[in-house]
Parts: C-alpha cells; structure tokens; sequence
C-alpha cells in the first residue's frame, strides 16, 4: 500500500468525521433559528378587556415566518397589512377570539368604513401611558362630527331597528337589554366622550359602535373620534393555541 | 456569536454575504484547476499518482473543510434569513457534491488505469461541481422562502 494510498484513507476518514460533525452542528443551528423565527411578538388589539391590563405587544406566530392562506388556498400578501393580536372576547359574535391575527389593510382610512357592520380596529388615544393601546369593535355608522347629541341618538336608535342589528341581538339576547336600555347606555358614553378633548372635535367623523363586556355579560354602544380609526378587518387567522 | 460571525455582520453583509458565493465558487475553480493540472501532469509523466496529485488532492480536502467552516458560520451566527436557504442547495448540494465528487475521483485515480476519456470525467465532474457552486445561489433567490407553519385566514 502506496503512502498516497495511506495519506487519503486517513484524509477521507476525517472528511467523514469533519462532515457528521459539520452537518450535526448545522442542523442544531438551523432548528435553533427556525425555533427563533417561527414566534415573534405583536401589537395587542384589545377586545373588551381592560386596556391598562393587557400588554402592548404579545408573543404569537411570526407574519414573516409563517404562510397565511386563504379559502381561495392563495397568500396572503401580509406587507400589505397590519396585523395585530386579539387580547379579550369581546367580538366572540364576530367569530374573532383571544389569541387571534387580525390583519387590517395599511394606509386605511375613514372613507374606507363604508359597509356596516364592520370590525375595525381603532387607536385608543385615551391610553398613551401603557399597556395596550388599540381596540376592536363592530363599527355601525360614521356620523360627521358637528351633530349634536340629539342627533346621534337617533342615529343610534336607527341602528337598532337595522336588519343586521336585529339577527345579532335574536342570535344572542341574553346580552342585549332593551333597546330604551341600550339607548341610555349610549347617551352616557356620549356624556363621558364629550367631557374628552377628542370628543370636542367637531370638524371630524364620530364612529358608532358596538362591544361586548365580558364581565357584565351585555353588549353596548359605544362613541369613538374618527381620528382613532386605524382601519378594517379584513382578515383573521385563527390561532387558538400560541 | 463567534468573532468571525460578528465581523461579517459588521461588513454589512446583507442576506448572501460574500463567502455564500465566493467560497463554494473559488473552491469549485480551484478544483477544476486542481484536476486539470493533476490530470496534465500524469499525462506529461505517464504515471497514475504524483507528488503532485497529492499536493491536490490535499488542497481540495482543504478548500472543502473551509467550505464546510463557512456554511457552519452562515448557520449558527451570521444572517438567519439565510438559514431558510442552507436546506435545500447549499448544504446538498456544496457538501454531498464535494463528497460525492471527491469519492468519485478517488476511484478513478486509484483504482483504474486513467485513459484520456477518464480525464475528460473528472474535469465533467469538477465542471458540475462549479456548475452547482456558481447556479445554486441563484436558484436559491428564486426559491420560495422559508414558512415555519402553514395558517388558515378567512375574510371578516
């Protein structure tokens, strides 16, 4: 046996040795890193719970990691959306849940509300300090800013008598008070909103919409600023299990 | 992350850093050279294995281990988008390719009686190994990138 001979057996076993080594460190890498990329952390959309509890931002599948399909089996375009994670049940009527992706399209804006009901997701203005600081609800009207109380209860009244409205609150009307009861409700949040800086804004949109308390177990109206409105729900991915 | 990981991330090296080309690209001409000028001396001198065949062989083995350092490098702590790539050209294709390539050679040095048409065998196996180095980056940006899991998304 040629000393070439001897040389290259010696070489090949450490190319076998080198290369079993080389492909266990690379794939415990490679496991490492997808581990790494298939999770990041969201901005909270908060839906019915407190905001201040909830924190900003929550773990879930990463948007750029993982594929989002549609019914049509295509996918999702998500740079083209802002998605955020749904923290509350308060729009169990809409099928949307805690834990949920929500992706609403970027650069929305308020002529973009024009089907009702809709669920959109608004920026809470009133909570910069912390925690969690957009919300979901089922919008129902857009009304211009410069009506005044009276006009808006009765816009709020017309809601009620929507065929819509009607189809929710027969599906669920152990949540639902009476609509003199539902009407009240409203004129107190209109009070409270205009006690608000932002609610003094006459010169922009009033969005009218729902929500559902999870600890009181009713659904009510309430009022937001257009200037809160960051956009629509377009689509939902539902991650039940993060 | 390793000193040599934090020294390419500082260079700026974006998704494909310089070495995911150029390393398996050189190593690749550097064996087609080897093999040339291996297959060139044993013609000139009528001999199977030479000093200078085994000076070759010895520089392949080593631009493979280089190789195999580098992909180790891209993997644990340079770009992790690039780990998305490694599976499916990169590692098979660089590493199963030197290894298969290498063996193949071996053989054919050690075990047959090299005739003209062996020599224009190994420089067709050095040039499809070029072929993967050079095109597999390539086709890799073409590829679809990497999805950990597949998510169901309905309309509101």
């Amino acid at each position: 046996m040629n000393i070439f001979l001897i040389i290259s057996i010696v070489l090949a076993i450490f190319l076998v040795v080198g290369f079993v080594i080389g492909y266990r460190q690379t794939m415990k890498g490679i496991r490492k890193t997808r581990a790494t990329l298939a999770k990041t952390e969201l901005l909270t959309v908060c839906a019915g719970s407190h905001s201040e509890e909830i924190p900003e931002k929550k773990d879930t599948y990463s948007i750029k990691y993982n594929s989002f399909i549609l019914p049509s089996t295509q996918s999702l375009d998500t740079d083209k959306y802002l998605a955020y994670v749904v923290e509350g049940n308060s729009m169990q009527y809409c099928n949307i849940h805690t834990n949920d992706i929500v992706f609403v399209p970027k650069e929305s804006t308020i002529g973009n509300l024009k089907k009702f009901p809709s669920v959109i997701v608004l920026h809470n203005q009133r909570n910069e300090r912390s925690g969690c600081r957009y919300k979901l609800r089922r919008a129902w009207c857009v009304c211009d800013g410069n009506l005044s109380d009276e006009d808006l209860n009765t816009r709020v009244s017309n809601v009620m008598k929507t065929g819509e409205y009607l189809i929710l609150k027969e599906n669920a009307s152990e949540h639902y008070d009476s609509d003199e009861a539902m009407l009240a409700g409203f004129k107190e949040k209109l009070k409270a909103f205009r006690e608000q800086p932002i609610g003094n804004i006459h010169n922009g949109k009033i969005i009218i919409s729902s929500t559902f308390n999870v600890k009181s177990g009713k659904i009510h109206f309430s009022i937001h600023s257009g200037y809160e409105f960051v956009g629509v729900v377009k689509y939902v991915s539902e991650c039940k299990s993060n | 992350m390793t000193k040599a990981g934090n020294q390419l991330r500082n260079n700026n090296v974006e998704n494909y850093g310089w070495h995911t080309f150029w390393m398996p690209i050189c190593s690749a001409l550097l064996w087609t050279l080897v093999l040339f000028l291996g297959c060139y001396t044993e013609w000139y001198q009528g001999v199977v294995a030479t000093t200078k065949t085994m000076i070759a062989f010895l520089i392949v083995y080593a631009a493979f281990f280089i190789e195999v350092v580098f992909v180790w490098l891209d993997v644990t702590d340079v770009h992790k988008d690039k780990v998305i790539h490694l599976e499916s050209f990169r590692f098979f294709g660089y590493i199963f390719g030197d290894i298969a390539v290498t063996l193949i050679i071996s053989v054919l040095f050690f075990v047959t009686n090299i005739d003209w048409y062996m020599y224009v065998v190994i420089l067709t196996a050095g040039g499809l190994k070029y072929l993967v180095g050079a095109i597999g980056p390539w086709i890799e940006r073409l590829t679809v990138p990497y999805k950990a899991n597949t998510l169901s998304v309905r309309e509101v």
